[in-house]
């Protein structure tokens, strides 16, 4: 399996396909008889040699006749095979239409690190038979990737300027507006009542009714 | 409600029947939406509503006053306030409270959908999820990109993308967590014309005494 | 100019530090005689009727609990209220309440601030209001709380993001400051009773009076600090009181639902406030100057000039509401047909149309036509205000539920008994925590009227000042200066 990459400048990984891909035919699925049915064809996948938790990686998928000539337009389905909760299954990554070049192109976005098994396989149709092949991808890192998108971000406020948000609230948006408030309000009835004590301290009454 | 015991008349995942453009009716499941922006956690004033780390809105019902300020605030309708005291069977009497599973429901609180976290934890799906006879519902996880109706796992991202997934009211800004694969039943045989629901059937209620249920 | 007068302190009985304040132009000492007898006089002397009416409002309040208690047991389950009309009566009863609070402040402060004389008979009526509905308004979210045993829980787990943590703060803060700005020119007037105290009276009456007073002689340092006080508290109240409903319209405008999801409703409720603030303040000093005889000292003038701000505010109140109509109607987005046709033609259409027609038109009409401009088409106008403001809460809080979120039909609602009887007592503990102030404190700013107003020009019939009963008994007031008075 071919694994000779390139990055590319938005961190798109990328196979090239200089080598052979009919390796993959030995995971071709049952080719019929040469009486007339379907002829048999052969896949082979290509995936960067390694990706970051997160990064898009490009999938490509060649998909080619008993004599190497090139399939277009037939339909490559991308699986990957994962569980979740007490379910596993194959879970489709991405689809794709071989292109003149006989060339499928997929993108998929690694979630999960580790290694991960991706499968390209063709169904088949009335001229072709099915045709199956996998590839391991190891995803290295690690690190949420789902971030929320509520509320506002403004940069210097809660979020720095690449975007990122941070999760301690800034004064503005924590109770300190209020209490100022409050304590604007609550000071000047205080100058209001010590205003009126001074009227009971300009008194020169006694404060007691004498009996 | 199941598991966690919604007493009636809570219907804590709701199957609403709206009319389509061309006549007829398509079923939507309308649990509570865990909105990333929700409108509940924003104007509860003791806290009671909050949402874990990972994101499902929960309701603390030793904190709550009652004072319905959720309910009003909900644009889904999905929050249930106990007006009186709620029909409870004896195993839900017994449990050890907490806000994951809401048993047992205390009156003047409000409660809705918790989305069934015990249950995650214990690697089973939701109870909503278990019991749909079709397997329409799907549970996930954002993080990891995969989710299961029981059947089958998908990728959410792509299984969404590929069937033209869309949120409720999206208008509004609160950025639910539950999406929706447009359809009315099509691929289980049912056209926008087949009749509907059936009524929905909460099996303690007789055996829950001195509580009395109220309608919506 | 001030006469500064000597303290006695000889005899018990006799007028202690007695201070002569300036008089307006027009006050004889006769009159001012005859005007400090009428308004004392509830002071002095209390009939067997006032017993039976307190009787009356304490059998009210008592009812108001005994549903409230019944509540406690059963729960919220006693209300009309359900999950899709989950605020009802009581919401509906806070706002109104809290907004005839208002009365106070534009009376008291922003025509003060206006130095508009003739409001100044009826001052501490609408300060009292302003109290007494605070205090009575205050009490409702918490009837409505589904578990009032978990109150605390506002102060030692509150969120400052939540509007009703806002009102709290607000409700509260404006009580302070109304109760503040309703004792500071009361000073002057408990100097005068603790003056003119006669020697029959009890020594507990006489020690309150002196303690009220906080030693009031009418000093220049001490009118000074009078007024320092004042205008401080007179200057804060108004931003508080415009916050304070503008804070509790911001629990419907800060949810996501169609009628309640507009920018006006601030403004809206403030202006709403004034008005119906406005009305019970028409209300009350009817009733205050039947009871009391004060038809004297107010008379048609004030009438006249409240019955020129309900108009103006019943104006302003059509321009907001043509404005939410207008606007919302033409765009016509989600839910907002249905509340149209609710309110228009349907469940709520009774309602809507007496508030637009009897509560916004009507009194209009009965303003502007100079046949109806007097004390009892400006009364009618009031009370017709009042019931339609109420209504007009109905119409926001269920009206604005009403609308269905999902795919449901529309609840119904209706008050049960619970509501209804909570409702009558709370209106039963308002008449009574203001019957008995007017046995405490004079229901008239004495001072303000003697000092800045004088006698009111407009009589509405001489016959009417003159067939009032006598005045005071002896014994509670010593004669002051210059005998007269019938």
């Amino acid at each position: 399996m071919n694994r000779i990459s390139s990055a590319l400048a938005q961190g798109l990984l990328a196979a090239t396909f200089a080598a052979v891909f009919l390796s993959g035919a030995a995971g071709a699925g049952v080719a019929s008889a040469a009486s007339g049915g379907p002829g048999p064809v052969a896949i082979g996948i290509a995936v960067p040699a390694s990706v970051q938790l997160g990064q898009v990686a490009r999938l490509d998928a060649k998909v080619v006749s008993a004599s190497g000539a090139p399939l277009a337009n037939l339909k490559v389905t991308f699986t990957s095979p994962a569980s979740f909760l007490n379910t596993s299954g194959e879970v489709v990554i991405a689809t794709a239409t071989t292109n003149a070049a006989g060339i499928a192109e997929g993108q998929f976005q690694a979630r999960r690190s580790g290694t991960i098994t991706i499968n390209a396989a063709f169904a088949g149709d009335s001229q072709h038979a099915a045709a199956r092949t996998s590839a391991s991808l190891p995803v290295t890192g690690d690190g949420q990737l789902y971030v929320q998108s509520a509320g506002v971000k403004l940069p210097g406020l809660n979020a720095t300027s690449t975007g990122a948000t941070t999760n301690s609230p800034r004064w503005a948006f924590s109770g300190w507006p209020i209490a100022a408030v409050l304590l604007i309000v609550w000071s000047l009835y205080g100058t209001a009542v010590f205003f009126m004590s001074r009227i009971a301290g300009a008194s020169d009454l006694p404060q007691e009714a004498s009996k | 409600m199941e598991g966690h015991y919604a007493p009636q008349p809570m219907e804590w995942i709701q199957v609403y029947e709206p009319e389509l453009s061309g006549g007829g009716t398509q079923f939507v499941p309308t649990p509570c939406q865990h909105c990333q922006n929700a409108p509940c956690l924003a104007v509860c004033p003791v806290g009671a509503t909050f949402s874990t780390p990972e994101g499902v809105v929960l309701i603390d019902q030793d904190r709550c006053i009652g004072c319905r300020l959720c309910l009003a605030a909900c644009p889904y309708d999905r929050r249930f306030f106990n007006w009186g005291t709620p029909p409870q069977p004896e195993q839900a009497l017994s449990m050890h409270y907490t806000p994951e599973h809401q048993t047992p429901a205390k009156r003047g609180t409000v409660m809705k959908c918790d989305l069934c976290p015990d249950m995650a934890r214990a690697g089973r799906l939701p109870y909503c999820a278990q019991a749909c006879p079709n397997k329409a519902i799907y549970y996930g996880d954002l993080e990891e990109g995969l989710a299961s109706n029981g059947a089958t796992v998908v990728d959410i991202y792509r299984f969404l993308s590929d069937n033209s997934g869309y949120q409720l009211k999206p208008e509004l800004g609160t950025e639910p967590r539950v999406f929706y694969i447009p359809g009315h039943g099509e691929a289980v045989g049912r056209t926008p014309e087949t009749p509907g629901t059936k009524p929905v059937v909460w099996p303690w209620n007789p055996v829950a005494t001195g509580s009395e249920t109220w309608t919506r | 100019m001030d006469a500064m007068s000597k303290a006695q302190t000889d005899k018990p009985g006799s007028p202690i530090g007695e201070y002569q304040s300036a008089m307006a132009p027009g006050v004889t000492p006769e009159w001012r005689e005859r005007f400090e007898g009428r308004v004392f006089a509830p002071l002095a002397h209390t009939s067997w009727r006032y017993w039976a009416w307190i009787g009356f409002l304490v059998v009210v309040v008592g009812w108001g609990l005994f549903a409230y208690i019944h509540q406690l047991r059963d729960g919220l389950i006693v209300t009309g209220m359900r999950d899709r009309i989950s605020w009802g009566m009581y919401i509906m009863t806070f706002v109104f309440i809290i907004g005839i609070s208002h009365a106070g402040t534009l009376l008291s402060a922003i025509l003060r601030v206006f130095k508009a004389r003739w409001q100044l008979s009826i001052t501490r009526m609408a300060e009292l209001i302003t109290v007494v509905a605070l205090m009575v308004g205050g009490l409702f979210p918490l009837i409505d709380l589904g578990r009032p045993d978990r109150l605390l829980n506002l102060f030692s787990e509150g969120r400052w993001q939540s509007p009703l943590l806002w009102d709290v703060f607000a409700v509260i803060t404006y009580l302070c400051g109304s109760t503040i700005y309703l004792y500071l020119p009361l000073i002057p007037d408990f100097a005068r009773c603790r003056d003119r105290l006669g020697p029959q009276s009890s020594n507990l009456r006489r020690k309150f009076f002196t303690v009220a007073a906080a030693g009031w002689q009418g000093t220049p340092k001490q009118k000074k600090a009078l007024d320092r006080a004042m205008s401080v508290i007179m200057i804060i109240i108004i931003p508080v009181a415009v916050s304070v409903h503008t804070v509790i319209s911001w629990i419907f405008a800060m949810t996501l639902r169609a009628p309640f999801n507009s920018t006006v409703f601030g403004a809206y409720f403030v202006a709403g406030a004034i008005f119906s603030g406005v009305a019970a303040i028409i209300i009350l000093m009817s009733v205050l100057r039947k009871v009391l005889h004060l038809e004297e000292y107010i008379t048609v003038t004030q009438y006249r000039a409240l019955g020129f701000v309900l108009a103006a505010m019943a104006m302003v109140m059509i321009y907001f509401n043509l404005s939410e109509y207008v606007t919302t109607g033409y765009k016509l987005e989600a839910g907002m047909p249905f509340h149209f046709q609710d309110l228009m033609t349907g469940y709520l259409a009774p309602m809507f149309w007496f508030y637009i027609i009897g509560g916004l038109i009507v009194p209009v009409l009965i303003i502007a036509n100079p046949w109806t401009r007097n004390t009892r088409g400006i009364i009618t106008a009031a009370v017709l205000v009042l019931i339609a403001m109420f209504i007009e809460r109905y119409l926001i809080v269920v009206g604005g539920f009403r609308v269905p979120l999902m795919t449901y039909s529309a609840r119904p609602y209706a008050p049960s008994w619970a509501e209804l009887s909570i409702f009558a007592g709370a209106v039963g503990l308002f008449s009574l925590i203001i019957s008995v102030f007017v046995k405490v404190f004079p229901v008239v700013s004495v001072w303000e009227v003697v000092e800045h107003r004088g006698p009111e020009a407009q009589q509405e019939s001489p016959e009417a000042v003159r067939k009032v009963p006598a005045a005071v008994p002896a014994g509670f007031f010593v004669p002051g200066h210059g005998e007269g008075g019938e």
